[in-house]
């Protein structure tokens, strides 16, 4: 059988292969919903960063001393190097897209790469605002014990939660960007050892 | 299938979701086989898809017309499944021809059929990556020179490959049971 009658064969039988329509709409109904979820996820996620930079902007004017204040500008620049980074970072990848798949890979090693500096940044400075989280959520708690309603003292967790949620976070993104890594590593010696030879 | 395009409830308004109603027409079903080719079990191939057509629909603005927009969405789809892969499964690409020999042979000549299709579709997706990204599309009617493109190699890389991939498919398609 010559190479070219073997692979129109496959190509009959593959080509043959369509989805049924209750599949294709299945598949339309269901990227509607992605699309939809999207969107929902990123209205959110501008919500979230909003309030993570209003807060301390507001807290900020309540700040005891030179540290707290110092503390509070640290939190709010890691906030919006997070917001920032994760935007320029989807940036990236969606232009990547439509490049070839060497030069993908190229963008998404260095993407990678990128994330794995941006998590060990992260988790320094996530250490000094634990530390402002904590100083303010103490000093808050005595100075203001007696005057605080409900609502302010569960609005004094807040910090601490984001701290707590941005470690999270960024823990998976090490994860992800190290397994990402690692099998892009091991595409790299097939590919080589397969145009290494000859036809 | 242009009826089902039809009949979705996405404005006609929108540009840019009019622009993926052509997508989908012309290449929903190649974009289906491409998921398919990639992850074994259903419910990943439908997520394959769904983060697929999603690609798509994002890069679309992006297009400028350096290549055909069958090779750009070509790019897309593989580049978003290569990643795919990577992050739903830790384990290493290789041939896996144990995961061919499985099931008792089919009762009829029409489930026959569709078993040659899934078993090609298996052996596919047991090919090495590098061999995978360049036997896809050629079973896709792209050009040498349009994979050339897609994989950002030379064409003579391609036509390496292309031999190598049909030697591994002549010898897994033997190996498999019909």
């Amino acid at each position: 059988m010559t190479e070219t009658t073997e692979w129109d064969q496959w190509r009959g039988s593959w080509q043959t292969r369509e989805p049924t329509s209750d599949e294709l709409r299945e598949s339309m109904a269901r990227f509607r919903r992605a699309t939809r979820r999207d969107s929902v996820i990123r209205a959110v996620e501008w919500v979230i960063t909003g309030l993570a930079i209003v807060f301390p902007l507001v807290a900020m004017r309540h700040a005891a001393n030179v540290i707290e204040a110092t503390l509070g500008i640290g939190a709010l620049l890691i906030v919006t190097s997070v917001s920032s980074f994760r935007a320029w970072n989807r940036r990236a990848e969606r232009t990547a897209l439509g490049s070839s798949a060497r030069e993908f890979d190229d963008a998404v090693r260095a993407l990678r790469r990128a994330e794995l500096r941006f998590v060990r940044f992260l988790w320094l400075v996530l250490g000094v605002e634990g530390v402002f989280a904590a100083v303010w959520w103490y000093g808050g708690l005595a100075v203001h014990h007696s005057a605080l309603s409900v609502l302010a003292v569960g609005m004094l967790w807040i910090p601490l939660m984001l701290v707590v949620m941005t470690l999270v976070w960024s823990a998976r993104l090490k994860s992800d960007a190290m397994r990402e890594l690692e099998a892009l590593a091991h595409r790299e010696p097939a590919a080589s050892a397969v145009d290494g030879g000859g036809p | 299938m242009d009826h089902i395009l039809e009949s979705s409830s996405v404005s006609e308004s929108n540009q840019a979701v009019a622009g993926f109603h052509v997508v989908m027409r012309d290449y929903g079903a190649r974009l289906s086989r491409l998921a398919a080719s990639y992850v074994d079990e259903r419910a990943d191939r439908d997520d394959l898809l769904q983060e697929i057509l999603l690609a798509v629909w994002r890069a679309l603005p992006t297009f400028r017309g350096d290549a055909s927009l069958r090779t750009f969405i070509y790019r897309v789809a593989m580049n978003r499944a290569t990643t795919f892969r990577a992050r739903r499964y830790r384990r290493v690409e290789y041939p896996m021809t144990e995961g061919l020999r499985d099931p008792a042979p089919p009762p009829d000549a029409r489930v026959a059929a569709l078993d040659e299709r899934e078993r090609l579709t298996r052996v596919i997706r047991s090919l090495p990556p590098s061999l995978r990204d360049v036997a896809l599309p050629y079973l896709e009617d792209l050009s040498i020179a349009e994979i050339a493109q897609l994989l950002g190699i030379t064409e003579n890389n391609v036509r390496v490959r292309l031999a190598r991939a049909r030697d591994q498919l002549r010898t897994l398609l033997q190996e498999a049971p019909a």
